[in-house]
């Protein structure tokens, strides 16, 4: 990925905003719009929406360099940001300002991660050469599986995290990430969707359940799929039913095999290449 | 009237002397047992046996009372405790803030009609009992103000396991708490009628997500003071007592106890502060009593951590509320016990030692000091005497406390700074120079309290758990 080579006045600018979203999960609406402007077109346009949809507010950010504009509508839904973003294509069509397609995007409903959101938006606007000056609705391309392939463990004991790691990064093609609670083991889901997860039942800040059904929501959301292996030290019989209906693949309880476990991650994902 | 006041003042002193004996002999007994302890948890494997179904089940009574702002995490990290199986009770004790709200808000729980509980101990009116299928061991029962052991009986009827564990809801478990008591347990489950837990003070700690990531010890004075004081009082004191079956109070802020005998002894008693001394002294009386054989144990490796009052009122409080409680308990229970053979231990020595050097020692203590301040007014020539007993004492408690902190040494080691060391030396001497006169005026108001009727249970404030967490963010 070229993540490093796109950095846009936008971004900058709108970094606050989108981490205070972000951080206390209140939606807001971004638009991007390949456009040619200056200072005196910019305040014509502010002017023109604020006589249009007066209640909204909005930030507007112009990258002179790329000739890109960014707007961000503080509390919108994705349908309301793109009745909005006909607003800002008929002003620009009108003055024959607009250059390219324009992109619509909403947070939480289109990513879960706001800032990534405007990064691949922006990426895609100045990736996509055709001229067509259409509103496009922003597809979320982390949802698709990313190219290295990884695995997550969660589990509290270090030392079979350790184990775990080399012995799978060592026989399998793919990279291994742990985690010690299930709290930092969300997080780093949503990062990684990895294809496999590993896990224990006790866990602690968020218990070994409520991080399976986290992750079959987020999977729900996101229309991805990970397998979950539960690798416990509970032998109860409740344990594996409730796990089971949760929808995880397997469980397996320590004192485990290797053997045995590659086995079973052999039967749910590709292992080699 | 000279020799009379240096006489009795004499006396007080070696009344002092004697309790800082005893406490020598206890002392004595805690070293013995720790030996085991350290072999015992060092050869134990907490992690599969917190998933074997041989371990018996547990019903965790959660009381709380206007705590809307630490429940969640407190729930949180009770369901995630690392133990085969346990239900959470939470018991809403007519909170007049918005701890149900808060609670069922974070869990999406439904109202269900609370008709199906059992009445097995009478309790105030049980509004509703609320319980989402998603959360399947978590219950919360909401009822009038009762108080809190009320509420703990309200928990007991809605209990389904034979074990139940009280824990106060400003209070945080550590993951392998329960396992480690329940190991205990399993050793004598025939025996077992009550096991307590260690209390730690948790001011200073640095806290996330319910648990304590860090041990600190309090930057405060007050709370530094209290972590001294309960690490003598745990390791020192509660240790060697549970040797020799004789521990009077299993700590109300955790402890394990059989269902079936605390429904027999009639659950909690309500209406009065020390209600933690109070099942415990029933429960001794009642086995012995029915000549069952039975145990009353410790079990200093299971950690429960507590936020410890930092301002004097608050403290003050605290501790008139201990000694108004103490004073009940001895007058209700303890006088049928005290130097009665039927009751071993406890009648001869547990018993009599609370009453004459806890409940009557403000008394001994007040008076002997004022009369050896009234000697030296008169006669200035005594003060050697008195300098060289009061030294006397100083040293003894000293050693005594510097005691408990080499038994925390030996088998925990829980502040890892050698820094932190010395500062609990220091502390253990300092305490003798105001804290603990102080704490004896506040028990010897606390009977006041008790003699004028005062029957309220006083304030505590809490902060948050994730006070430190945003501080560190903000930085």
């Amino acid at each position: 990925m070229t993540e490093a080579h796109i950095d846009s006045s936008i971004l900058q600018s709108f970094h606050h905003f989108l981490y205070y979203y972000q951080a206390s999960n209140l939606p807001c609406g971004v638009i991007v719009a390949r456009a040619d402007l200056d200072k005196s077109w910019i305040s014509k346009l502010k002017e023109h929406l604020e006589k249009e949809e007066p209640a909204t507010a909005v930030q507007v950010n112009y990258d002179a360099k790329k000739g890109i504009i960014g707007l961000l509508l503080d509390g919108c839904n994705l349908g309301y940001t793109h009745f909005y973003a006909l607003y800002v294509k008929e002003f620009l069509k009108e003055h024959d300002r607009l250059t390219g397609t324009m992109i619509v995007g909403s947070f939480p409903e289109n990513s879960d991660d706001a800032e990534q959101m405007l990064f691949h938006m922006i990426k895609e606007i100045i990736d996509n050469k055709r001229d067509g000056k259409e509103i496009q609705v922003f597809k979320n391309p982390t949802l698709k599986k990313t190219e290295t392939s990884s695995i997550l463990i969660v589990d509290q004991d270090v030392h079979i995290l350790q184990l775990l790691k080399k012995y799978l990064e060592h026989h399998t093609k793919y990279t291994v990430h742990t985690a010690t609670d299930g709290k930092s083991g969300l997080d780093l889901y949503k990062k990684l969707l990895p294809d496999l997860v590993i896990t224990e039942i006790n866990l602690s800040a968020v218990d070994g359940y409520q991080f399976i059904k986290q992750i079959k929501n987020m999977d729900e959301q996101t229309r991805g799929h990970s397998e979950i292996i539960v690798l416990t030290n509970k032998h109860l019989e409740e344990d594996i039913k409730r796990t089971f209906e949760y929808g995880v693949a397997e469980y397996m309880t320590k004192p485990f095999s290797l053997i045995e476990l590659q086995a079973r991650i052999k039967r749910l994902v590709k292992v080699t290449e | 009237m000279r020799e009379l006041l240096l006489a009795y003042g004499i006396f007080a002193m070696y009344y002092v002397m004697t309790i800082n004996t005893i406490y020598l002999g206890i002392i004595t007994f805690s070293f013995k047992k720790i030996v085991e302890i350290i072999k015992e948890t060092f050869y134990s494997r907490y992690e599969p046996l917190s998933g074997s179904k041989y371990v018996p089940p547990i019903s965790v009574l959660v009381p709380a009372f206007n705590e809307e702002l630490t429940i969640k995490e407190n729930v949180r990290s009770l369901l995630a405790l690392h133990y085969p199986t346990h239900e959470v009770i939470v018991v809403n004790d007519g909170s007049e803030d918005d701890t149900l709200k808060v609670l069922i808000d974070e869990f999406r729980l439904n109202y269900y009609k609370p008709t199906f509980m059992k009445d097995t101990i009478a309790t105030a009116e049980v509004k509703g009992v609320y319980y989402n299928p998603e959360y399947p061991n978590l219950y919360l029962v909401d009822k009038e103000n009762g108080g809190k052991a009320d509420s703990l009986n309200a928990g007991i009827n809605l209990s389904h396991y034979s074990l139940i564990s009280s824990i106060d809801a400003d209070s945080l478990l550590e993951n392998d708490a329960l396992i480690r008591i329940a190991r205990k347990y399993m050793e004598r489950p025939d025996e077992y009628v009550a096991i307590g837990g260690n209390v730690r003070i948790a001011n200073g700690c640095e806290i996330a997500n319910g648990m304590v990531k860090k041990v600190q010890l309090p930057k405060k004075l007050l709370p530094m003071m209290q972590t001294v004081e309960y690490i003598k009082a745990f390791l020192g004191g509660r240790i060697g007592w549970s040797e020799i079956n004789g521990l009077i109070i299993v700590s109300g802020a955790f402890g394990v106890f059989k269902k079936e005998y605390v429904i027999k002894v009639g659950g909690y008693r309500g209406g009065y502060p020390g209600e933690d001394m109070n099942i415990i002294i029933k429960l001794h009386r009642y086995m012995l009593d029915n000549d069952l054989s039975y145990k009353i144990d410790f079990c200093p490796d299971a950690v429960c951590w507590t936020q410890a009052p930092d301002t004097f009122k608050i403290l003050g409080s605290q501790r008139k509320r201990w000694g108004r409680g103490n004073l009940k308990n001895m007058i209700e229970e303890g006088m049928y016990m005290f130097m009665r053979p039927k009751y071993k231990i406890m009648g001869w020595l547990t018993i009599p030692y609370n009453i004459i050097f806890e409940t009557l020692s403000p008394y001994f203590r007040i008076t002997g000091f004022l009369s050896l301040i009234g000697y030296s007014l008169l006669d200035m020539t005594g003060w050697k005497i008195i300098a060289v007993f009061m030294l006397i004492n100083v040293l003894y408690g000293t050693l005594l406390g510097l005691g408990s902190l080499l038994l925390e040494e030996m088998a925990f080691q829980r502040y890892p700074r050698i820094r932190d060391y010395f500062k609990m030396v220091l502390y253990t001497i300092l305490m003798f120079f105001g804290y603990r006169q102080l704490g004896i005026v506040w028990r010897f108001l606390g009977h006041i309290d008790f003699m004028r009727k005062n029957n309220t249970w006083g304030t505590m404030t809490r902060t948050s758990w994730n006070e430190g967490v945003e501080k560190d963010q903000a930085a």
